[in-house]
């Protein structure tokens, strides 16, 4: 065992939205702390304060983890302190990560919040029902485009002041958060949490879906990650009203109720990107069943 | 059919805390939110800063509204008479929780050392008392002084209010609230979810509820987390309050629990009812049976 004690973890995510952040940094907040390791969720670090001078000092002297996240739109809130506050953010944390997502499944849940509902996340039954697409819609291609453009452009952001970042998969942060986190923070612990089990049960749970298949030890065990989930808050660990997110859109549901969802992938696949990765039409059907066998849905 | 709008309802608990309050707003709140009458709590009214703010907002609230207001905090924002005078005006429905006194000043005497409610299991383990206890006399005695001059403010500001008592709110919450608010098919079942969460963050036998309603406790729940996300609940840190401390509970820890009762039955009031040990142990009789008793189906 090391004789000096664990370094403090100072975990950023830099993202664009749309791309599984919230759920990123919410489920390895709980994750941490059930594991005991204390550790607050700053959220955007502009939501906490606009003065750098302040946030330095409250990062540089907080004495648990940190996870944060900081996107190129948000920190212009900085002004004449943008890019100083850009340089701290790149010096002072130490684990750096960059949800690697397919980009157009990206856009398309991107263009679903900013034209359609405006709510980017879902946090409980109520807000699913209120937000979910109740009949097909079409995206409107100039739209599409505009984001296209806005996730190049944050690709680019990304190179030029994260150079370093590390991708982390999407799919290993939804199929299996648990042993992600456990490898990539070198945790260890005897406690059970499964994120991924109470993700699947929520994601079925706010549709209506069957749960007869639950036992009532597992319905126990998600009432107490929702109670801990509580105490975080409660603590201030998560600083947020909006406590975990819900699954708000699957791919099928996307490939469902998107109208015009062949013509997107075909203005996707043309537009001009060195970050883009092409995708055919069988390869995200497949992707489909695969995201619905792991929802059971 | 009426052929006018229901009225919004405007309702306040007058409390000096320690007498159920907060389980009071949150657990209506809830309740009339879920039987789909739109309802925000606003804790206690004097947060909403000057009385001009606390008129203005109030007034044009379109959603039935839930207060407080406690002596201590009204005075102490200087906004006094006035302050009183709209209050009695505005709330239609005005409220103080009758509960035992000698209990309500224990609770509130615990509460100045540790905090008054728990929202969350681990809240509950971290602050439980894992060994007995002693409440000084000095302390006892200014928490009586608390309690008799919040029942001097109650009848010289609010002499018409509804007296509900504490053992209806606890053990009989949705009949209490179904005759109150006139709700004939409520859903609801806030005795069985408080009943379930108080044995569950004990770490008490829960296996006699079942699985729907284990699911109907995490459907309340998720419904708790829209009211907060919504604003209906204006305290997002603090989300539904759990059973702190049983009766028994305090008989067991409390060292010194038969002198205070002596310093109680002493204490000059108009308001405080006498109470013996024997009355105390019947008390602890039903509390215990409400809380630990086997629990069937009853969703």
């Amino acid at each position: 065992m090391s004789k000096y004690l664990n370094k403090l973890k100072r975990i950023l995510v830099i993202t664009p939205d749309a791309i599984g952040s919230t759920y990123f940094q919410r489920s390895l907040t709980v994750y941490l702390n059930y594991h005991g390791h204390p550790t607050k969720n700053y959220h955007d670090l502009c939501n906490f304060t606009l003065n750098l001078p302040f946030l330095i000092k409250t990062l540089s002297t907080d004495t648990t983890n940190i996870v944060a996240r900081c996107s190129p739109y948000r920190s212009l809130e900085f002004g004449n302190d943008t890019e100083k506050y850009l340089k701290f953010c790149s010096y002072f944390f130490k684990d750096i990560y960059l949800i690697d997502r397919c980009s157009f499944e990206s856009a398309l849940s991107y263009c679903n919040t900013h034209q359609r509902t405006g709510v980017l996340n879902v946090y409980n039954k109520e807000q699913y029902h209120q937000n979910k697409n109740k009949e097909s819609y079409s995206i409107d291609k100039k739209d599409f485009i505009q984001s296209l453009k806005y996730f190049e452009d944050f690709y680019v952001w990304a190179d030029k002041y994260f150079p370093t970042a590390k991708k982390i998969k999407h799919s290993d942060l939804i199929n299996d958060p648990d042993t992600f986190f456990k490898n990539e923070f070198n945790i260890s612990s005897d406690k059970k949490l499964s994120l991924k089990d109470y993700n699947i049960f929520n994601t079925k749970r706010v549709r209506n879906k069957d749960l007869t298949n639950y036992s009532s030890e597992q319905l126990l065990k998600f009432i107490e990650i929702t109670d801990y989930i509580d105490f975080l808050n409660q603590q201030n660990l998560l600083i947020h009203r909006h406590k975990f997110p819900i699954k708000k859109i699957t791919l099928r549901e996307k490939l469902n109720e998107i109208s015009n969802f062949k013509e997107l992938l075909d203005v996707y696949n043309n537009y001009p990107s060195n970050h883009f990765e092409k995708i055919s039409f069988q390869q995200i059907n497949d992707r489909a069943v695969l995201e619905d066998n792991l929802w059971t849905i | 059919m009426s052929k006018y709008l229901n009225k919004l309802k405007r309702i306040l608990v007058l409390t000096p805390d320690s007498t159920g309050s907060t389980y009071f707003q949150r657990s209506l709140t809830l309740y009339l939110n879920y039987n789909n009458i739109p309802c925000k709590n606003y804790t206690d009214i004097s947060k909403l800063g000057s009385l001009s703010n606390i008129v203005n907002t109030l007034s044009k609230s379109k959603l039935s509204i839930i207060g407080r207001a406690s002596p201590a905090n009204v005075h102490q924002k200087d906004i006094g008479d006035n302050h009183l005078s709209f209050c009695n005006n505005f709330f239609d429905d005005i409220f103080v929780i009758d509960r035992c006194s000698f209990e309500s000043t224990l609770s509130y005497s615990i509460a100045k050392k540790q905090g008054s409610n728990i929202y969350s299991k681990k809240d509950y383990l971290e602050k439980k008392y894992n060994n007995s206890y002693n409440i000084s006399t000095d302390t006892f005695i200014q928490s009586l002084k608390h309690f008799e001059d919040f029942y001097i403010w109650v009848d010289k500001y609010f002499p018409n209010v509804t007296k509900i008592k504490h053992s209806d709110l606890i053990y009989d919450t949705e009949n209490l609230y179904n005759n109150l608010f006139g709700i004939l098919d409520n859903m609801l079942s806030l005795v069985d979810y408080n009943i379930f969460n108080m044995r569950r963050i004990r770490n008490l036998d829960t296996t006699n509820f079942t699985y729907n309603q284990l699911l109907h406790f995490i459907d309340i729940s998720d419904y708790l987390d829209y009211l907060i996300r919504y604003n209906f609940i204006t305290t997002y840190e603090r989300k539904f309050p759990y059973k702190k401390i049983t009766l028994s509970e305090k008989l067991k820890d409390i060292d010194n629990f038969t002198e205070l009762l002596d310093v109680y039955n002493n204490y000059p009031s108009n308001h405080f009812e006498k109470i013996n040990e024997n009355q105390i142990k019947d008390l602890i009789i039903k509390e215990d049976s409400f809380w630990l008793k086997e629990r069937y189906n009853n969703v």
